[in-house]
Parts: C-alpha cells; sequence; structure tokens
C-alpha cells in the first residue's frame, strides 16, 4: 500500500515531475494506481493502444520486440509517457524481469486532469520543452 | 464603495472605463460570479479570477475599486506570512538545492514554502491589475524555479520593480528581509494548536495532508491529542487529507479504527478507499521514498 503522499515523495525524485509543486503532483498521485507484476509477466505488447504511463518502483523491466531486448529498466525509470498525449499503438512490448511494483497513470485520467488544471498542464508542458530541447542539443 | 462597509458586505464595482467614461455601465453586473470569485475561500477560483481580472486589464483600460484589489493582496500576502511562519515553527529540514524531498518531513517543509510562493505569486497578479505599468508575470514564474539563480534573479527585480510599500511586504513573505521588523518570525502559537490548525486547512489542503502524513514519523509528538483533529479530517473534501487522517487514526486509535474508518473503505476516491481496505486488514504502511 503507497499512500498519495508517498506517492509524490516517489513521483518528485522523477525528472519528468520533478518540476511540478507538489499540491499539483498530488492531483497526479491520486489517479496513479499502485499495480504489482510477477517476473515474467508482461505490461503491454507491441501493437496495442497506449492508455497509459507506468513509473517503477520496484523491480526491473524490459522493453523489447519479440525476442529482441531493446532496453532494461529500472527504479524511477518511466516508459509509455507519450502515450498520454497521443493515441498512437504501442511501438515495443515491455515484461517484467523480476518482481515489481509500478504506478499506472491512465491516460484519460491524466487528460482530465489536464483539462481540468492548466497549471498541471503547463507544468507537463515545460517538462516536455525541456526534454526537447536536451534532445536537440 | 462605501469605506467603512465590512469587505464581504461590499459591493464590488468593475468599469470599462475606455468605452463608458462616465462609469455608468457596470460590467460587474454582468459579471457577478467573477467578481465575486476574487474573494472566493477555494484557492483553484480565486486564483482563475484574478487571472481573468489580470487578463481584462492587459487588454483594456477598466476602472476597478483598488480597495478590494489592495485588500486580496494583503491576504493573500498574509497566507504567505502564516505559511513561512509555520514553517519555521516546525524547523523542517528541506531538501538540499536541486534535490526532491525524501522524507515526510522534508515534503511538508517544501508543500509549506510552495504554498508561500504560491499566494506571493497570486498578490503579484493583483498587484499587476493595480500597477500595470510594472510587468511581474514573468519575475512571477521565476520564483517558482528549482534553479536557485533563477529566483534570486526574480527577487532582484522585485526589489528594483516594486513600490516601496509592497516591495517590504512581498519581500518578507519570500524571507528576503530589507529592514529590521519586516521579518516573518516562527509561529507563536504552541505546537498542538498549530497543528491543530494546519490540518484544518489553515495552509491549505495539501499542507493539511502533509501535516497529517509527517505527525506518524514525528518524534515526541502526541498523537493521541491530535485525534480530534484527524477525526475532522476524515471528511475534508480533499482525498490525500482523507487518506493521511485514516493513516493517524488507525495508529493513534488501532481499537477503534473499524468504526471510525469503516465507511471510508467504500470512498469515492480509490486512493483512499485502498488505503483504509489495507488499514482494516491490518496490512502496515509500507514507506517507498
Amino acid at each position: 500500500m503507497i499512500s498519495t503522499v508517498e506517492k509524490v515523495l516517489f513521483m518528485k525524485s522523477i525528472d519528468l515531475f520533478r518540476a511540478l509543486p507538489s499540491e499539483e503532483l498530488a492531483q497526479i498521485a491520486e489517479i496513479a494506481e499502485e499495480q504489482p507484476m510477477a517476473s515474467g509477466e508482461q505490461i503491454f505488447a507491441e501493437g496495442e493502444p497506449g492508455d497509459a504511463l507506468y513509473l517503477i518502483v520496484e523491480g526491473r523491466v524490459k522493453v523489447h520486440k519479440g525476442e529482441k531486448e531493446l532496453v532494461r529498466l529500472g527504479v524511477r525509470d518511466v516508459f509509455g509517457e507519450m502515450a498520454v498525449l497521443d493515441s498512437e499503438p504501442r511501438s515495443a512490448s515491455v515484461t517484467a524481469v523480476e518482481d515489481a511494483v509500478l504506478l499506472k497513470i491512465g491516460r484519460d485520467d491524466f487528460r482530465d486532469i489536464l483539462t481540468e488544471r492548466p497549471e498541471i498542464a503547463m507544468g507537463v508542458m515545460k517538462v516536455l520543452t525541456r526534454r526537447l530541447r536536451e534532445t536537440s542539443k | 464603495m462605501n469605506p467603512n462597509a465590512p469587505f464581504d458586505d461590499d459591493v464590488w464595482e468593475l468599469y470599462h472605463v475606455a468605452e463608458d467614461l462616465s462609469e455608468t455601465h457596470d460590467l460587474a453586473a454582468q459579471e457577478p460570479e467573477r467578481l465575486a470569485a476574487l474573494i472566493a475561500r477555494e484557492p483553484p477560483v480565486r486564483k482563475a479570477a484574478a487571472r481573468a481580472l489580470s487578463r481584462l486589464t492587459r487588454r483594456q483600460r477598466l476602472g476597478i475599486d483598488h480597495g478590494k484589489v489592495e485588500h486580496a493582496v494583503h491576504s493573500e500576502l498574509a497566507g504567505a506570512r502564516l505559511a513561512l511562519a509555520a514553517q519555521k515553527k516546525l524547523a523542517l529540514s528541506l531538501p538540499s538545492p536541486g534535490k526532491a524531498p525524501a522524507t515526510p518531513a522534508e515534503l511538508l517543509g517544501v508543500a509549506l514554502l510552495e504554498e508561500r510562493d504560491s499566494r506571493v505569486l497570486q498578490a503579484l497578479l493583483l498587484l499587476e491589475v493595480m500597477l500595470p505599468e510594472v510587468h511581474l508575470d514573468v519575475v512571477a514564474e521565476n520564483l517558482r524555479s528549482e534553479f536557485q539563480s533563477a529566483r534570486g534573479n526574480a527577487i532582484e527585480v522585485l526589489d528594483n520593480a516594486l513600490p516601496e510599500r509592497w516591495k517590504r511586504l512581498v519581500l518578507a513573505a519570500l524571507d528576503e528581509v530589507k529592514r529590521r521588523g519586516d521579518q516573518v518570525y516562527a509561529d507563536a502559537r504552541i505546537m498542538p494548536e498549530l497543528l491543530a490548525a494546519l490540518i484544518a486547512g489553515e495552509s491549505g489542503l495539501w499542507v493539511a495532508a502533509c501535516t497529517a502524513r509527517w505527525t506518524l514519523d514525528a518524534p515526541s509528538l502526541s498523537l493521541t491529542a491530535l485525534l480530534p483533529s484527524m477525526q475532522a479530517a476524515l471528511r475534508s473534501p480533499a482525498a490525500p487529507l482523507r487518506e493521511a487522517a485514516a493513516l493517524a487514526v488507525a495508529r493513534a486509535n488501532p481499537s477503534e479504527a473499524p468504526r471510525l474508518l469503516g465507511a471510508l473503505a467504500n470512498d469515492p476516491a480509490a486512493s483512499v478507499a485502498h488505503t483504509v481496505r489495507a488499514l482494516l486488514e491490518k496490512a502496515a504502511p509500507r514507506a517507498i521514498a
């Protein structure tokens, strides 16, 4: 059981969310659903509609296309974040490689918050803009 | 406006001066909700109303009752000072610059300072309505920056741009004291009284939730003494506060927890229902940070 205050503490340590004031982050934490995964369990498959982003609280996952592993992700890594803004199909599969705990933020809930709280939308836009700047350096 | 009337009884007036030089066409009559919202209790409502007023005054010259706006500025700055005074009284450690809070104590410290900054930003937005020649929007943005240099620049610009009487109040609320006597001191209330006020939402409902959660870890603090405040917080409209209060109630009075928390097991907020069900099943909360 991870309480909202603890989710905020965790999310504050993640780049995507660190610049958001904690009160605004609490709105997102409230819709972040704790999701335990067993080792070997698939989180989503390539080609599925992207309906959520995930934060890794514990454990590790692999991003793969079929048998080919693309990358391994661990604690505090985020995956599936673009799916909250567009509805493109997943470009790869993700599977837990050890027992893991994830926070799942559903696209529809997240979009509702962005619509109702423009300051949160502005915060997310700033983060994405910063990422874009860093990518284009 | 009657200057001697109680604040809440005053009639707000807003005139579009450019098109209505005689000020006979009262826009307030057309938009009573927006004007009332400027003094609303709920922060999001106040923020939206101030933004709307700021947008209007940027587009066109409006005749505005400055007394009302000034009152709202003082109210925001008083809220900022209250949050800062509480932060000083609790003597909470803060994360190092550029670092994220790692404990509920650090998160409460951060939340109090964010509340302080948020109230100052609201005050600056309203000051810009009264002082259209002073452009504060970019400054305000930088006050919330995680980078110390950006915040330092913002404070320097405020120091140069604001008229003296506002400058002293704004900078003191930001703990940038320019004159003796302006300083915000630690809250004078005894600890249980201050904590009860914070849990009741004196500095906003998010600070209340962080306070309720912090009391679980706070050394030499009697949770039993705070039980009435926690029980009242179980009925708060804010889900994080209901959840944190439930954790505290379960810790302070485990034998009564099923009776006190039973209704929250079906709380409309999934986060609250999930936590309360786990508490009722005697699962221990787990810290992850």
